[in-house]
């Protein structure tokens, strides 16, 4: 009822050198007003192309984008002029992007990439929109707002880039936001800052939040609900709790004995650590595309069509015959 | 550690190697080939390089390639027996645009050819022995690129007396610094690469790594510039002689031509459009290709 | 900081040295024979010596580099074989003709050329950007003077619009002139406030400027569009258009402020050239300024006034190289 972003039947490819190339195939992914989602997969299975194509900020040149629904807040996306897209962005939706080296243009002073975006909309003179990016600053966590504001990226750190990546996203008061790997490039000690300052955000903006990342314990601290992306794919989704503590897909439980914990002990953790990272050969071929990689998978897979996405139990679906059958 | 011995190979290019860099330079072909406007400037170099070759054999009018003066036909326009009209002397332009093709490839070549013979041993030797030897040369590569090129080359045509040989030198003389710089780049990371440190190691003298093992292996790039360089050394070329410093009278070379219809080129508009069509045509053809090869290489441009 | 610019000031001055070196080479050990441009053909033996004298040539080599040197800081370029002038004033005197028209080409090739690239990577692929690319390959294709001459074919022969060459029309260069107060003939018209010679003038300056700049036109738009689709690919013009900007600001202002710096280089460079076409285009339009006069020098084998204007280039150059490069150095925002 209160779904805030709903997808379904998203496909996205691309025209290379080398011919067609699917690169997304999600079949159903929803999100309610206010809520975290995870999504968690290996760089490459296309996490970054969902969150493009849900801006519809990808060229469509090369990218071919189809949706049997694409909406937010039960409006269209994908019927939009490029103007009412524009409208829209900053405004309703945003998106806080991975690197926080590249995203902040380097020409431009913190304050003055700040007031372009609030003075977009329109209405606010200089002075307000001043202030308002002095409050921006203030709200992310970021000390001295007037200092901050006459920086330019060059002079920042990578949590300061970042933290001012995140008032960006958010000076529009965009009510959905597109987390990309947020703390990807960041310190271990950096992330857990910058983590803590998008929880809070989250709670006292009320913003939904699509948040993305290839690691699932970080999601799973994070988020209410994950989805597992591999290959273009969703093969598992559920609450936290559903996907970690009962997982079913093997590519979900190869993803959680990747987390490294004290109790998982030595035996075997590393190969399959490596194992998981690996980026496996994406074939578009039509069957599962976990089979060579898979320890489980047997007769019932070989030969057969990709898997569809199937109830479990509550609100926990997986696409895999294997899990499907032992249910 | 003993894995870095047994990595060592003979100081030569492997049958291995060699296989995977045919290989990589027939795929790049193949990108190549699919874009029809590179296919289309291939086959009209091709046809302007046969052209070249057998073109002036084969003209109506061999005698108004030599020169030969017909006032009686002085100044036509096109016809069916001149199909791109006379000149003032009466001469086929048709016979003497076609037999243009072979003077301004061929000094191209030249051009291009000595140039490189030039410039890429010094570059080999800059980037490859590298201290005081590389100081040296940088910067009289520096001095040599400090002045306009094609300024440089008037000036140094101008005293070495106007013909097309001195033209052809000129240039020579104001490009070489360029494939120089190119390849001294190349020659700096292959000194690095284990052949040449494995070549290093078993003694062989500094020149034989220098000119045996570098500068053959760092060509690649140079080559590709050269190739590049075509239509603008063509271009430079029929600049010169527009200026009177290259081709004379009554060598058909396009540029010369163009230089000569001037005085007619109210009255006699073919005389003066049809060398410059043919300057236009092939130079454009060189750069398009160039440009197609430019994305082929560069997998950043290579979206779709 | 510091250091870095007092090593490129160094190596400035150390190109500068290389090239009169370079020069001074050409105009002694090629051979030549300055003696018989000066007194002419029909001069007797002892003319020649005198005159080997006055040329300073018959004094030792290093000599008349030390001579060369020490003239070349006076600010002494020579004098004129053909005219017996210093070839500095006369250099002087052509130099506003081909200021004008330089500015023109520069500021068409500029203020066209950028648009051009800057619209041909927006639409990178689609009608605009193959329209674009076609007419700057064939610019960068077609010889400048041959450009010039089809020009001169279409707007005066057929079109009959626009002057065939000349800096004035006869009415305003010889019956009622415009009084000379800067040389600068644009800027005299306008303090004369006689604007009939200014359109007189813009008139047979539009076609020379177009001949001119074409080339650089080209050249610029190819640059601007390779640097822009750099540019548009970098994380922080998709981050702008997901805050919502709009095309304009992102295209104007993110895009373009950052892909200027290929492009400036470009230009710096492109100003050679434009000097060496001046010889082309002005000869064929007839305009009284630097590039006639070297392309006369050149048929005349007025050796100095060729190596003057080729010394002069190439100095310009390495400092011109210099100062950007120390800029590039010194402001952070370049340097990224």
């Amino acid at each position: 009822m209160d779904d805030h972003l709903r997808i379904r039947d998203l496909n996205v490819g691309f025209r290379t050198y080398e011919g067609f190339r699917q690169a997304l195939e999600v079949e159903e992914l929803t999100i309610q007003h206010g809520e975290s989602y995870g999504l968690v997969g290996e760089s490459g299975a296309g996490k970054s192309v969902l969150a493009l194509a849900v801006l519809r900020l990808l060229r469509t040149p090369p990218a071919v984008v189809s949706a049997g629904e694409l909406s937010l807040d039960g409006e269209d996306l994908l019927g939009k002029s490029a103007r009412r897209m524009r409208a829209l962005r900053g405004r309703d939706i945003s998106m806080i992007f991975q690197d926080p080296m590249s995203s902040l243009n380097p020409v431009f002073t913190v304050g003055k990439q700040l007031t372009n975006v609030i003075r977009r909309i329109g209405g606010e003179n200089h002075r307000a929109a001043i202030v308002r990016a002095q409050e921006m600053i203030r709200l992310v966590g970021l000390p001295d707002a007037e200092t901050m504001m006459a920086k330019y990226a060059h002079q920042l750190s990578g949590g300061q880039r970042q933290r001012v990546i995140i008032a960006l996203a958010l000076a529009c008061g965009a009510q959905f936001l597109i987390a990309d790997e947020p703390t990807r490039n960041l310190d271990v000690t950096v992330q857990a800052g910058v983590l803590k300052t998008i929880a809070a955000l989250r709670r006292d903006l009320g913003v939904s939040v699509l948040f993305i990342a290839n690691n699932l314990g970080l999601v799973s601290a994070m988020c209410d609900r994950v989805g597992i992306l591999m290959d273009g794919r969703i093969v598992e989704t559920g609450t936290v709790e559903e996907v970690v503590f009962s997982a079913s897909h093997p590519y979900t439980r190869s993803l959680l004995r990747a987390i490294p914990t004290k109790a998982a002990g030595h035996e075997g953790s590393e190969s399959q650590w490596a194992q998981s990272l690996s980026r496996f050969t994406t074939e578009n071929g039509a069957h599962c595309s976990y089979f060579a990689r898979c320890t489980e998978g047997g007769e019932v897979c070989a030969g057969q069509a990709k898997p569809q996405l199937s109830l479990l139990d509550g609100t926990h679906y997986v696409a895999c015959r294997v899990a499907a059958a032992t249910r | 550690m003993s894995a870095g011995v047994a990595r060592l190979r003979l100081p030569r290019v492997s049958s291995q190697a060699l296989a995977a860099r045919v290989r990589e330079t027939r795929i790049r072909w193949h990108l190549l080939m699919r874009n029809k406007l590179a296919r289309v400037c291939v086959v009209f170099i091709g046809i302007l390089v046969l052209v070249a070759i057998v073109g002036p054999l084969l003209v109506p009018y061999p005698d108004s390639v030599r020169g030969g003066v017909d006032l009686n036909v002085k100044l036509q326009s096109p016809s069916w027996s001149h199909p791109l009209g006379t000149d003032e002397f009466g001469r086929d332009m048709f016979s003497r645009v076609v037999a243009g093709a072979r003077i301004s490839l061929s000094a191209a070549a030249i051009t291009i050819a000595l140039a490189l013979l030039l410039g890429a041993p010094l570059g080999a030797l800059a980037g490859g022995v590298g201290g005081i030897v590389d100081d040296v040369i940088m910067r009289i590569v520096d001095v040599f690129l400090s002045f306009p090129s094609v300024l440089l080359a008037i000036a140094i045509a101008v005293f070495l007396g106007a013909s097309l040989r001195n033209a052809v030198l000129a240039i020579v003389l104001s490009w070489w610094p360029w494939y120089t710089r190119i390849v001294r780049s190349q020659a700096i990371s292959l000194k690095e690469r284990q052949f040449v440190r494995a070549a290093t190691a078993i003694g062989t003298p500094k020149r034989d790594i220098v000119f045996r093992h570098i500068l053959p292996n760092a060509m690649g790039p140079v080559i590709v510039q050269a190739s590049l360089d075509f239509g603008y050394v063509i271009l430079t070329l029929a600049a010169l002689s527009f200026l009177g410093l290259g081709a004379q009278s009554p060598t058909p070379e396009w540029g010369l031509m163009i230089n000569l219809s001037r005085n007619y080129f109210l009255t006699a508009w073919w005389y003066m459009l049809f060398p410059g069509l043919a300057i236009s045509f092939t130079v454009l053809a060189f750069n398009v290709l160039g440009d197609g090869i430019r994305e082929v290489l560069d997998p950043k441009s290579r979206t779709y | 900081m510091g250091a870095f610019i007092l090593r490129r000031a160094l190596l400035g001055v150390l190109v500068v040295f290389g090239v009169l070196v370079l020069t001074f080479v050409l105009t002694r050990v090629v051979p030549s024979d300055p003696v018989s441009q000066w007194v002419g053909p029909r001069a007797t033996a002892a003319q020649r010596v005198a005159a080997r004298g006055q040329l300073g040539l018959d004094k030792p080599i290093y000599v008349q580099f030390r001579v060369f040197l020490a003239a070349f800081v006076r600010g002494d370029l020579g004098t004129s074989l053909a005219s017996h002038q210093p070839v500095s004033k006369e250099l002087r005197a052509f130099l506003p003709a081909t200021a004008d028209l330089m500015f023109v080409a520069v500021a068409f090739a500029v203020l066209l050329g950028i648009p051009m690239g800057v619209f041909s990577a927006r639409y990178k692929d689609r009608r605009p950007d193959h329209i674009a690319r076609v007419v700057a390959v064939s610019a960068v294709s077609m010889p400048t003077f041959w450009l010039a001459l089809l020009l001169q074919m279409v707007f005066f022969r057929w079109l009959h619009l626009l002057p065939l060459g000349g800096q004035q029309s006869q009415y305003y260069s010889v019956i009622q002139p415009v009084p000379k107060a800067t040389g600068f003939l644009f800027l005299d018209c306008v303090i004369a406030g006689n604007w009939g010679a200014l359109v007189d003038y813009l008139q047979h300056l539009i076609m020379p400027a177009i001949a001119l700049g074409a080339g650089t036109l080209a050249v610029l738009a190819r640059m601007t569009r390779s640097s822009m689709l750099e540019i548009l690919n970098e994380d922080y013009i998709t981050a702008a258009r997901s805050y919502g900007l709009s095309e304009g600001v992102v295209l104007w202002r993110y895009a373009f402020k950052n892909s200027i710096g290929p492009t400036v280089t470009v230009l710096a460079l492109q100003i050679g050239w434009l000097l060496v076409n001046t010889f082309l285009v002005e000869t064929i339009f007839n305009w009284p300024g630097i590039g006639n006069y070297i392309a006369t020098s050149v048929v005349t084998l007025n050796y100095p006034a060729i190596i003057a204007v080729t010394l002069l280039s190439a100095v310009a150059y390495v400092i011109l190289n210099a100062v950007a490069d120390i800029v590039i150095a010194v402001d952070p925002r370049v340097r990224h």
